[in-house]
């Protein structure tokens, strides 16, 4: 294992926030009473944001309808602020527009949180829109594409919606991210058009996103449309649709990601609804019908002339599903769903728990990618995979392309241990999950003996793809999921597990 | 709302048992008529009609009526005189006793003096000449057609009339285009004041709402006059109900019909409850109370969840029926004569039941393919059945008050009924599975009018009309289900586990029309230089209420019970007391809107002969509108638009005569189009999966239109007529219903685009065939074609998503083409008519890239029809409708994107009139 430096102090800082987890107060005790009455020390973000601002935390923040940071401003929101969504002006959403910036650096003791206005116990997916960032690097929908739900009906909203596509420098930078949670976001501003926790459309590279949480959102919680950004320590809890989305020519690296599922929460009435297929992972080629096909070719090869092909990596996650019998949307539970055309690296990953099955390569055009790989599927572990379907992992033969012995021809390297519980790979699992379980119940670290703490891919000079794409930015590791053994807990302290 | 209908109702019926039987005398009889401007047509007062040889004579009244009491049976001969026309003896007139007779003459203005005309009695009594008469006085240009070529064609409703008017289109059967416009262009009237629009997102009147027996013409102007409405730029349709006879007359009629995809075939058919076969459904179709009083913003106890689901009506799944035979029948009784007053009278019911049918209904969202093609991201296929209802009832009672005015009071109530049952398959790409769907929906329609119309004419030179109108208009669709189940990987079709799984609807939108009209009319110069001045003013208010609550009805169980039909799964057994399975969510985007619209106009027309030739018709109308919309959603999301414009609209139009048989026309105008109500409320309105959301903007401006027209005209003979016509219009920021391309799925909302044109040119051709030898005696041909061009110019935002920035404007056909022969035997009691009609492909919605336009395709549509007498006063007709059996087809690129077969339709028909 050989760490860049970056990435060392980055442990530091990690195991800094460990230590310091203990004294975090709970920064939900601004807010009082049920019905969110804005309580003093608040203030009202509304409309456009056109000069560079900096919320402090000192105050609480009311976002009210679509706030919209516009081109040439930067949002700089320090350490421990707190952002809600307005329970009056459904729908209030943070749209980082193209050209904007947003400087929002927590740390692991006060990280940033945007959250329900309601108070906790009182608080449900849907209750706000969500955290929307344009960026202005480049996918591969051509026309003026906007963000779906940004045209909805929601106070301030600009009818003709945002526009995303056309953006034409894969390395700008929309600012960072950094300790940052977005809980009970989702709203749906339009019938069906639910808002993601997080949106990233067409953001570039030079932007930075580490130390993110995504809880209890209505749509997926984090959503990439194009574009190239990077990202690390991204975590995901209850999701009413997909963990992670890409699609649409997202070319980015995500490394260390940590999905959970215990249960399909109930959305606040009206604001919307649970997918029919939330899935651990969707990957798109492109979204659907939208993409432009290239003369002889088919849309879901989109973007190959441009090198715009949706190839995302994404390397040591640990993403668990509900497992056991319980109801899953009629189309969901799949750990890691491969479609439209999609390419991407996807390795040393835990796939756990999902009732449906646990990877599926949907159509030819993945397959076409799978076979000439520029979609590598390499060294994952399954544990109690298709809780629903009595075992089932891979694509049943004669559907879809994603069979076993596919898997084997490519080297993929998959380890299917369904009778393996996922709370024996790791150092802290609670065997019931219920709304008062708290995020220290939870220890991502394998334990020593556990299958997952080796088998990795701990080196990608075998395979000059991985090692290209890979660059310094995704590390090898001999262990497979989003943790160490013996290393840092990196999602303790700043992280949360409150459902409601 | 139940109650005013009812009395709209009541109201129509009720001088039904009032008409009296007229006492005759025996040895004479009445002479009833009008007496009509040769150049002009329109009926000129004071005109003194004397019956020869005797001292009987009157005075002609108001709009040139006229009765002659009394007159001694047998032939006789009238003279007709008025100061400034030519003396006009018409002989030969038969009366016989106990009868009364229709005699209508025309005098020709002296402007020199002319020798007495005599005519013999050529009665032409509601016939195309009257319409093509129409055409050729009126100074504006229009179309008409009249009962009798109604009569001729076989057309059941207003809508199918339509189709046969040049450069008309009519879409889904019932909305009416004008020169291939989009239907937001086109606006209708009955007997002259507005109809509403029952539709929630479109500006449009079901024409098919009135029965064909009921009309006795349909107007299509398409040229603005400053005394008209100036939102229109497409036409103005008017349909005219039936005037009463000159005698009391009766008549019955009775059609039995079947469609070849329908009569024994089995379709799916939604269960009934009591009242949909007279469109007046029960209230077990209302919305549960505990669903519509309880607030989903706080907590809900599983109770109440259970409760709500016992009490929604639990119907889901079609049933299986067999096609049946349409029927239809109506009653009609007209006079003259109440109590011995005289007093018109007019009272006219029918029903119809029609069974349809949409075979092979196809439904699909297209993706683009290799070397763009179109693919299927979703497809489905089914079937549509549906069972409609129609019925109507007119009332029109009228009466001379004095000699110089009268007063004429219409009632009209039609309402229609669809219980429709949809079942459909196919593979739905986003669950990458198959589906099973099935929707059931009752839409019941309903206008009632009332309509009092005041005509009073001061001396020889001066005339004032009044209109005072009320209309209610409703749109109801209660109680719509929609249940999907999808495959599981064990080929089990289970329940869709999401807010798509099951659904219901309660669509309920009320509308009120009160309209206030008057004009006064001036004449100066020489009487027959009919020289006018006329002023008005116009104001109308309508109030609409629309109200579309959906809730999705969801269940947390089993595999074992989600297999089952959803009247198990959501049946009392599962919401037991101690359930705790179910849930009821509300959609929350779905909405409600009310909207309030006050507009008023005045106007000044003048009217004057440049020399003898030509006529020319200038003025301004200024026309305030303040709509205001409220909408919100379920959620709890308002909006309110505002829109509030005052518009001077000119018009300009100069008529030449080249010669008695020839005229030539130049018009240049500017109207305006304001945007549906709907359209302004910002909230989602959107089909069970996979359909498209459709969403308002409150942003929306009002279209103003520049219309430019050029038109020659040649009447060979009375019954014929060819001409030519060229027009161009010119929008600015015409709206369009445009898909939005998103990160998910598509919208289509409204947008103005930047401006627009069209341009294009009409044919019309009426000529009897006798010229080309015996064989083609009693044979008319006629045809009118309609070719034009249009273009949109897109602002620079909708240029990025839409595909195609160079084309025709969404609806715009490139052209219409509607022909036929009529062979009329000699006494004109048998005749044969064969209709051809076809439309252009023509836009139905603006792709957004990469995916190419949807269009919808031509459909080559033949139509014949056979008249004949029977025995007695018994005469039939047999209907061929749509024998080509033509699909409707909705295209993007080669992807059926809609489409459906209708089949061929065969009726028999018979009318007695004893």
């Amino acid at each position: 294992m050989s760490h860049s430096s970056p990435r060392r102090r980055l442990l530091a800082t990690a195991l800094l926030t460990v230590l310091a987890a203990c004294s975090t107060t709970d920064d939900n005790d601004l807010i009082t009473g049920p019905g969110g009455g804005i309580p003093s020390g608040t203030a009202v973000l509304t409309g456009s944001i056109t000069a560079n601002r900096t919320l402090a935390a000192e105050t609480t923040y009311v976002l009210r309808g679509f706030v919209y940071v516009q081109n040439g401003a930067t949002l700089t929101i320090r350490p421990g602020t707190k952002i809600v969504g307005d329970t009056t002006a459904l729908g209030s959403a943070l749209f980082i527009m193209r050209g904007a910036k947003i400087d929002a650096q927590g740390t692991a003791t006060a990280p940033i949180v945007f959250t329900s206005q309601r108070a906790p116990g009182n608080r449900a997916p849907g209750d706000w829109g969500g955290l929307i960032i344009v960026g202005n690097a480049r996918n591969n929908r051509s026309g003026g594409i906007i963000v779906e739900g940004s045209n909805g009906s929601v106070l301030g909203a600009d009818p003709a919606g945002v526009v995303y596509t056309g953006g034409s420098n894969d390395a700008d930078n929309s600012g960072t991210l950094r300790y940052v949670r977005v809980e009970f976001a989702g709203y749906a501003t339009l019938t069906d058009a639910e808002l993601n926790s997080f949106t990233f459309a067409a953001v570039g590279s030079g932007t930075t996103f580490e130390f993110l949480q995504s809880v209890a959102g209505l749509d997926d919680s984090y959503e990439w449309f194009g574009g190239t950004v990077d990202g690390r320590f991204l975590v995901s809890y209850e999701a009413g649709d997909d963990h992670f989305d890409a699609s649409e020519g997202y070319r980015g690296r995500n490394q260390f990601l940590i999905a959970m599922q215990s249960t399909y929460l109930t959305p606040r009435a009206g604001a919307g609804a649970v997918s029919s297929d939330p899935q651990g992972f969707e990957v798109d080629g492109c979204g659907g019908g939208g993409c432009t096909a290239p003369a002889g070719g088919n849309a879901q090869s989109s973007g190959a002339a441009d090198g715009l092909w949706n190839m995302n990596m994404f390397a040591n996650f640990t993403i668990i599903g509900v497992g056991g019998g319980a109801v899953v949307p009629a189309q969901g539970g799949v750990g890691m769903v491969l479609r439209r055309g999609t390419g991407g690296h996807y390795i040393n990953g835990v796939i756990a728990r999902w009732p449906r099955q646990a990877i599926s390569l949907r159509d030819s055009t993945s397959n076409n990618r799978f076979q000439a790989d520029s979609l590598i599927v390499r060294n994952l572990f399954v544990a109690e995979g298709g809780t629903l379907t009595s075992g089932v992992v891979f694509d049943a033969t004669g559907t879809n392309f994603g069979q076993e012995a596919a898997f084997a021809a490519r080297n993929s390297a998959i380890t299917v241990a369904n009778a393996t519980t996922a709370a024996s790979l790791f150092t802290a699992y609670p065997t019931s999950i219920t709304a008062a379980t708290q995020v220290s119940a939870f220890d991502w670290t394998p334990v020593g003996t556990a299958a997952i703490a080796t088998g990795g891919l701990s080196t990608f000079a075998a395979d000059p793809r991985i090692a290209a794409r890979a660059g310094t930015f995704i590390t090898p590791t001999a262990y497979r999921g989003a943790a160490a053994p013996g290393g840092t807990k990196w999602w303790a302290g700043w992280t949360n597990y409150a459902r409601n | 709302m139940r109650r005013r209908l009812a009395i709209a109702t009541l109201t129509t019926l009720l001088p039904l048992l009032a008409a009296p039987v007229a006492a005759q005398q025996p040895a004479t009889g009445r002479i009833v008529g009008r007496i009509l401007d040769a150049a002009g047509g329109q009926g000129l007062p004071d005109v003194q009609i004397q019956v020869v040889g005797t001292p009987t004579g009157t005075i002609s009244g108001i709009d040139g009526k006229y009765t002659l009491a009394g007159v001694k049976a047998g032939t006789v001969t009238l003279v007709i005189k008025r100061i400034g026309y030519a003396q006009k003896t018409v002989t030969g007139i038969f009366l016989d006793a106990g009868k009364t007779l229709e005699q209508n003459v025309s005098l020709t203005a002296a402007t020199v003096m002319l020798s007495a005309v005599s005519v013999t009695a050529d009665a032409e009594k509601g016939t195309v000449t009257e319409a093509l008469d129409l055409q050729k006085v009126s100074v504006n240009v229009v179309n008409a057609i009249t009962a009798e070529q109604i009569g001729k064609s076989p057309d059941g409703d207003a809508a199918q009339t339509l189709q046969r008017v040049s450069g008309v289109t009519v879409q889904d059967g019932k909305y009416v285009q004008a020169r291939g416009l989009g239907e937001r262009y086109t606006t209708a009237s009955l007997n002259g004041a507005r109809l509403p629009s029952p539709e929630p997102e479109r500006k449009v009147v079901p024409l098919d709402l009135f029965p064909s027996g009921l009309l006795q013409s349909v107007t299509t102007i398409k040229t603005f006059t400053p005394d008209l409405p100036g939102d229109f730029s497409g036409a103005q349709v008017d349909i005219k109900t039936r005037e009463f006879p000159a005698e009391r007359q009766t008549s019955y009629s009775l059609t039995i019909g079947a469609n070849d995809r329908v009569l024994g075939k089995s379709l799916p058919m939604a269960p009934r409850v009591a009242g949909d076969m007279i469109g007046v459904t029960s209230s077990v179709r209302n919305i549960p109370r505990v669903i519509a009083r309880t607030s989903f913003q706080s907590a809900i106890p599983q109770e109440t969840y259970n409760a709500m689901v016992l009490a929604q009506r639990n119907v889901w799944t079609a049933l299986q029926g067999s096609g049946a035979p349409n029927l239809s029948t109506g009653i009609s009784v007209g006079g003259s004569q109440i109590l011995g007053k005289r007093i018109g009278y007019l009272v006219s019911t029918s029903y119809g039941m029609s069974d349809e049918v949409r075979a092979d209904d196809r439904y699909a969202v297209g993706n683009a393919g290799a070397n763009g093609s179109v693919v299927p991201l979703t497809e489905l296929a089914g079937i549509t059945g549906r069972r409609s209802v129609q019925w109507g009832g007119l009332a029109n009672i009228s009466s001379l008050l004095g000699t110089s005015s009268r007063l004429t009071f219409t009632a009209t109530t039609t309402r229609s009924a669809d219980s429709e049952a949809r079942i459909d398959r196919g593979f739905d790409e986003n669950l990458s599975d198959s589906i099973a769907r099935t929707t059931l929906r009752y839409v019941e329609r309903g206008i009632a009018t009332t309509n009092v119309k005041g005509e009073h004419q001061w001396g020889t030179r001066q005339r004032t009309e009044w209109t005072a109108a009320y209309g209610y208009t409703t749109r109801r669709e209660p109680d719509r289900s929609d249940v999907v189940y999808s495959r599981n990987s064990s080929g089990q079709y289970q329940l869709l586990g999401s807010l798509d799984g099951a659904r219901r609807l309660w669509f309920d939108l009320d509308e009120q029309n009160t309209l206030a009209e008057a004009n006064h009319q001036i004449l100066f110069g020489g009487a027959a230089a009919r020289n006018s001045v006329k002023i008005g003013g116009y104001v109308r208010r309508t109030t609409r209420d629309a109200d579309a609550p959906m809730y999705a009805f969801l269940t947390r169980a089993g595999s074992d019970v989600t297999a089952l039909p959803a009247e198990q799964i959501f049946g009392a057994a599962q919401a037991c007391a101690t359930c705790s399975l179910l849930n009821v969510q509300p959609i929350g985007q779905a909405g409600s809107y009310d909207a309030s619209d006050n507009t008023a106009a005045g106007f000044g027309m003048l009217e004057f002969g440049l020399g003898e030739k030509v006529r020319v018709v200038t003025g301004g109308r200024y026309e305030h509108a303040f709509i205001r919309v409220n909408s919100s959603t379920q959620a709890g999301f308002a909006a309110r638009a505002r829109l509030e414009n005052g518009d001077l609209l000119p018009a300009l139009i100069v008529n030449t005569k080249l010669s008695n048989s020839q005229n030539l026309r130049f018009a240049a105008t500017q109207t305006v189009s304001r945007p549906e109500y709907r359209e302004l409320a910002p909230v989602t309105f959107r089909d069970v999966l996979g359909g498209v959301s459709v969403t308002g903007n409150d942003k929306l401006r009002r279209t103003l239109i520049a219309n430019f027209d050029a038109r020659w005209e040649l009447y060979p003979t009375a019954a014929e007529i060819v001409s030519i016509g060229a027009f161009a219009k010119v929008f600015d920021s015409p709206i369009e219903r445009v898909e939005q391309a998103t990160s998910g799925a598509y919208q289509a909302t409204f947008q103005n685009a930047k401006s627009g044109t069209s341009f294009g040119v009409e044919l019309e051709v009426r000529k009897d065939l006798d010229m080309l030898g015996r064989l083609f005696y009693g044979l008319t041909g006629f045809a009118n074609v309609t070719v034009m061009q249009s273009r949109i110019n897109l602002n620079p935002v909708q240029a990025q998503t839409v595909t195609d920035t160079e084309r025709q404007m969404v609806g715009q056909a490139p052209y219409v083409l509607n022909t036929g022969v009529t062979w009329t035997n000699r006494s004109g009691a048998t005749s044969a008519t064969l209709l051809y009609n076809v439309v252009g492909e023509r836009i139905t919605a603006a792709g957004v890239k990469p995916l190419p336009n949807i269009v919808e395709r031509p459909r080559h549509v033949v139509d014949a029809a056979l008249r004949f007498p029977l025995f007695g006063n018994v005469t039939g007709r047999l209907d061929g409708k749509n024998l080509l059996d033509a699909r409707y087809q909705f295209m993007q690129g080669g992807l059926e994107r809609e489409g459906y077969s209708a089949g061929r339709g065969l009726s028999l028909g018979l009318n007695w009139k004893p």
